[in-house]
């Protein structure tokens, strides 16, 4: 008996390092945890992509650059998770004081569902949720290979689900000035999401006030 | 011997592409079908292994607790939403699964089995009741996708066969607590 609990406990021990290994330490359960991991830990790099806002301009993503970006991925036709996620984003935007912070943040919502979001569904969108076309933009990106560029590059992932909809992550996406991916933050949970935003902006003022002085 | 033949030819059977194509893409199939058929082939080859390195088992498997850790742990292993879509996206964990089910859990378990009390045995039935309990709740209340490569319904739907699982379970114990099961296996069953 003594020699089958040693064996079992061996069993458990590889099993045990099995499960760590698979897991990178207990911390990613899901692929998905273990892609932002992978992400986080990439180089900088900016989305060089041509995107086309509510407003009708086109101008390229590096417009951005140096600003901190709230961005979620929806398309307008969706009945269910979007509109959810875009009164949420709605609340995060009233509760952040853009006068200050204007200059150094900005929120996105970008559009994966090109040919049934032109710009005038996007005005329209942006309507219902007060979104001015400045401080906070919705985004189309016409060109399909462009679209599946910063898809990829912030590991969006997006499956058609039956003809006219499709199922996607649904996260607040806090981009680094530098284009890196900072948080995923839930999108339930408003407070901590404008918390972090707020945290993040005034780091990297402080930062510059440092620098400047 | 005859139960090894069929092992095999199941194994073999479901590891042509098109039946693991058919079988991997809706996500209960590939749980509750592809997986479970792979611990089943194990099962049935068992014979062949305890004829041929019946030495090791009566070595190592005496009381048939450490099989039943083994087999336990590579259950485990496969619960993990993760190790589903990495079988999908890498080729060697799909070998992996397809040589881990059959002969590190199916293989072990009909091993320990035969040795096992029966009280023993209500054990690892409450302890597979608690796991699997734990993927019914995981898989139908997760409000976010947990497989990459599957719709967040298939996600619900593995989590009612889990269920589903629970429950069949669930009625074996009560059965085999609240009857005398001597009476339906005398003395002159096989076992």
């Amino acid at each position: 008996m003594k020699k089958e609990l040693i064996i079992s406990g061996v069993i458990l021990v590889l099993g045990g390092l099995l499960l760590f290994f698979s897991t990178s330490g207990f911390t990613a359960f899901t692929m998905e945890a273990q892609r932002l991991q992978d992400l986080k830990a990439q180089p900088p790099e900016f989305p060089n992509i041509e995107v086309v806002d509510n407003k009708g301009r086109e101008y390229n993503f590096d417009e951005f650059e140096g600003r901190h970006m709230l961005m979620t991925f929806i398309y307008t036709s969706c009945a269910t998770a979007c509109p959810e996620m875009s009164s949420n984003m709605k609340y995060v935007y009233d509760m952040i004081d853009m006068e200050k912070y204007g200059d150094d943040l900005v929120f996105l919502s970008m559009s994966f569902d090109t040919e049934r979001d032109t710009v005038e569904v996007l005005d329209r969108y942006a309507g219902y949720f007060d979104a001015d076309g400045e401080s906070w933009r919705m985004l189309r990106v016409p060109d399909d290979e462009e679209l599946e560029e910063i898809l990829s590059m912030y590991e969006v992932t997006v499956i058609p689900e039956g003809d006219a909809d499709f199922q996607h992550n649904t996260s607040f996406y806090l981009i680094e000035p530098d284009g890196r991916l900072g948080e995923v933050l839930d999108y339930r949970e408003i407070d901590y999401a404008a918390e972090t935003i707020v945290e993040a902006v005034e780091s990297v003022e402080s930062v510059e006030e440092v620098a400047a002085q | 011997m005859k139960q090894f033949w069929y092992g095999l030819a199941l194994l073999l059977f479901l590891a042509l592409p098109p039946v693991r194509d058919l079988l991997e893409s809706v996500m209960a199939f590939h749980m509750h079908m592809q997986m479970l058929l792979l611990f089943v082939s194990g099962l049935l080859m068992e014979p062949f292994f305890q004829k041929h390195f019946g030495g090791v088992f009566d070595k190592y498997n005496k009381t048939g607790l450490p099989g039943v850790v083994l087999f336990l742990v590579i259950l485990l292993y496969w619960m993990l939403p993760r190790t589903m879509d990495e079988a999908l996206e890498i080729w060697f964990v799909e070998l992996w699964k397809f040589v881990s089910l059959p002969f590190l859990a199916g293989v072990p378990l009909r091993d320990s089995w035969k040795k096992m009390s029966q009280t023993f045995e209500i054990v690892v039935f409450m302890i597979l009741m608690v796991i699997f309990s734990v993927m019914t709740y995981l898989y139908i209340f997760s409000e976010s996708t947990l497989c990459n490569n599957y719709l967040m319904i298939d996600q619900q739907t593995v989590g009612w066969g889990f269920a589903f699982f629970v429950l069949c379970i669930v009625m074996y114990i009560l059965l085999v607590l609240f009857t005398d099961q001597s009476q339906y296996f005398g003395d002159d069953s096989e076992a």
